[in-house]
């Protein structure tokens, strides 16, 4: 039996800034250093927690989590898609080696001491670079903070919603067509189902109009039609049917031009 | 009964009698407090309850569906926070008094738990269905909602102190506010779609970062305020799919710009003309609300 999901430690937005701030000046070996130390000493839990993550829970996030950015070229600034190959293994990693319950991960400050605490040097490599004058370490704040783009915890709900396989398979583009409709993704037979849908389109130039084209299909169908009323294999025809409808559609807007 | 757009008949109001709800929160019945679930923790496992009477040979009639065709109820939960969404196993509509229940685990939920009550398709007629009856799985002919506030869901504004001299804004030193709308999607929560930044250059603007209690910083709270709501009912008026009419979760960025044409007076499209006309006379008559509620 895997053991009881816990709580992680938060870090409120204003303690965020102002640690943030302060590492933004410090060289990476330095920020390594600083994140090695994170221990949850003195840090703020959700208030009835009743299982909490211990310090070597954190490290052991740290090192899984290290591995895997230097696997990818850290600390390089590497190209892109050695990132996103990143981002998708990562999805996995803090999946399986978290044990967060989701309403816990639904608190941005869990995520702001993910980023800030546990992996800024890993957030940096990610997302950062230095400033003209060459001062600082620069991050937007939305991969610090958002609860949308946050660094880490994006990674996480991808996994918990789409399923740590598929997550894994995904590019960030396909993520975030599948992640940021709420209404077809939290419902987790049809995100998957469509997820596999897409993952099964072979060689197809236009695969991501095709997922945008099908995701607006969805919304408007999902007005109509309940698919909590429907047994797996249905809701597999309506995914065909909708993806199937998207291609013509693309393909008479191809034949138009 | 009515026909709507969407291609199938539906039933209407007062054809089902209103269900009753009932909740336990890990094994024991609880009475909400306004609206909301005493002592329920991420912890609390949530089971809810929908008592419900069907007259079965009236909603046949009502649908013109075949007597081969199955029609079922699926208890559905949405979680605002999580975006988890928890079903019951669809079963059978059988006529007179029926229980429907579902239970959310501890895990799944947070914020505000919407929970639906659902009635559709769930087998069609072998046969030839009449025009406008519901023909396919999942065709949806019923709902009924219910609300359980689970925690404090009061949307904070993030405010963060930021340099703009690090965003590459002209004259840092003088700038103060910057709203930033981070998605325009109208059912995304408040707090992970506004933030507001206030400008760290700006020396008059310390009062306001350090000391929000002061006469000073009251007063730029003020200014901000206003300028705030300024900002939200101009994307108001300017957003092309904000719908009156549409249900937008509590603490969401739809339900928040709603609020602010609300204080206007007048629908939507009501105030986009007034805006559209002369947006200073609807800005001013904004300060006459805003500013004077604060007094």
């Amino acid at each position: 039996m895997s053991p009881a999901p816990v709580c992680f430690p938060r870090l409120p937005l204003s303690q965020a800034v102002a640690t943030w701030q302060d590492l933004s000046r410090k060289s990476l070996e330095e920020i390594t250093e600083f994140a090695g130390a994170v221990s949850t000493a003195g840090a703020a839990f959700y208030p009835v927690a009743t299982g909490r993550c211990t310090d070597s829970d954190l490290l052991e996030l740290r090192q899984a989590v290290m591995e895997a950015a230097r696997a990818h070229g850290y600390p390089d600034v590497g190209r892109g898609k050695e990132k996103t190959a990143f981002d998708q293994a990562v999805s996995k990693i803090l999946y399986e080696k978290m044990n967060i319950l989701p309403s816990d991960a639904t608190s941005v400050e869990v995520w702001n001491f993910i980023n800030v605490r546990v992996l800024p040097d890993v957030v940096i490599w990610r997302y950062g670079r230095r400033s003209i004058d060459g001062s600082r370490w620069e991050v937007t704040e939305e991969r610090l903070y958002s609860m949308k783009r946050t660094t880490f915890g994006r990674l996480w709900w991808r996994a918990c919603l789409l399923g740590p396989d598929i997550s894994q398979r995904l590019a960030e583009d396909e993520s975030v067509q599948l992640i940021e409709r709420p209404l077809i993704t939290g419902y987790a037979p049809l995100a998957r189902a469509i997820a596999i849908r897409h993952l099964a389109t072979i060689s197809v130039t236009r695969r991501m109009d095709l997922l945008r084209d099908a995701m607006k299909r969805f919304t408007r169908r999902l007005v109509v039609v309940s698919v909590f009323h429907m047994s797996d294999s249905q809701l597999t025809e309506l995914v065909d049917d909708v993806f199937r409808e998207s291609q013509e559609a693309l393909k008479a807007e191809e034949s138009r031009r | 009964m009515r026909t709507v757009s969407l291609g199938h008949l539906v039933l209407e109001d007062g054809v089902i009698e209103k269900p009753e709800w009932e909740y336990s929160v890990n094994g024991r019945v609880t009475q909400l407090s306004d609206g909301a679930l005493p002592d329920w923790n991420y912890f609390s496992d949530v089971v809810a309850s929908c008592k419900v009477t069907v007259n079965l040979v009236l909603v046949r009639d009502e649908l013109k569906l075949p007597h081969d065709a199955v029609l079922g109820w699926v208890l559905v939960a949405r979680s605002s926070a999580s975006n988890i969404i928890t079903t019951s196993p669809p079963q059978a509509v059988l006529d007179g008094v029926q229980e429907v229940s579902l239970l959310v685990p501890a895990s799944a939920v947070g914020g505000i738990m919407t929970l639906e009550l659902e009635m559709a398709l769930l087998t069609p007629s072998a046969a030839q269905s009449a025009r406008f009856a519901p023909s396919k799985v999942g065709h949806t002919v019923y709902r009924h909602s219910s609300k359980l506030i689970l925690e404090g869901d009061a949307g904070q504004l993030p405010i963060l102190p930021v340099s703009f001299r690090d965003h590459g804004i002209k004259n840092p030193e003088a700038a103060l506010w910057w709203l930033r709308l981070l998605s325009k999607d109208l059912h995304d929560a408040v707090e992970a779609t506004l933030w507001m930044w206030l400008n760290t250059d700006n020396p008059q603007l310390r009062p306001l970062i350090d000391h929000t209690e002061s006469e000073t910083g009251d007063v730029w709270m003020q200014v901000l305020k206003m300028d705030f709501i300024r900002q939200l009912l101009r994307e108001a008026v300017a957003h092309p799919d904000l719908d009156p009419a549409h249900d937008y979760p509590e603490g969401s960025l739809g339900a928040l710009l709603l609020g602010v044409v609300r204080l206007i007076g007048g629908s939507v499209n009501e105030v986009r003309s007034k805006y559209a006309d002369d947006p200073g006379r609807v800005e001013a008559g904004l300060q006459g609300v805003v500013l004077g509620s604060a007094r």
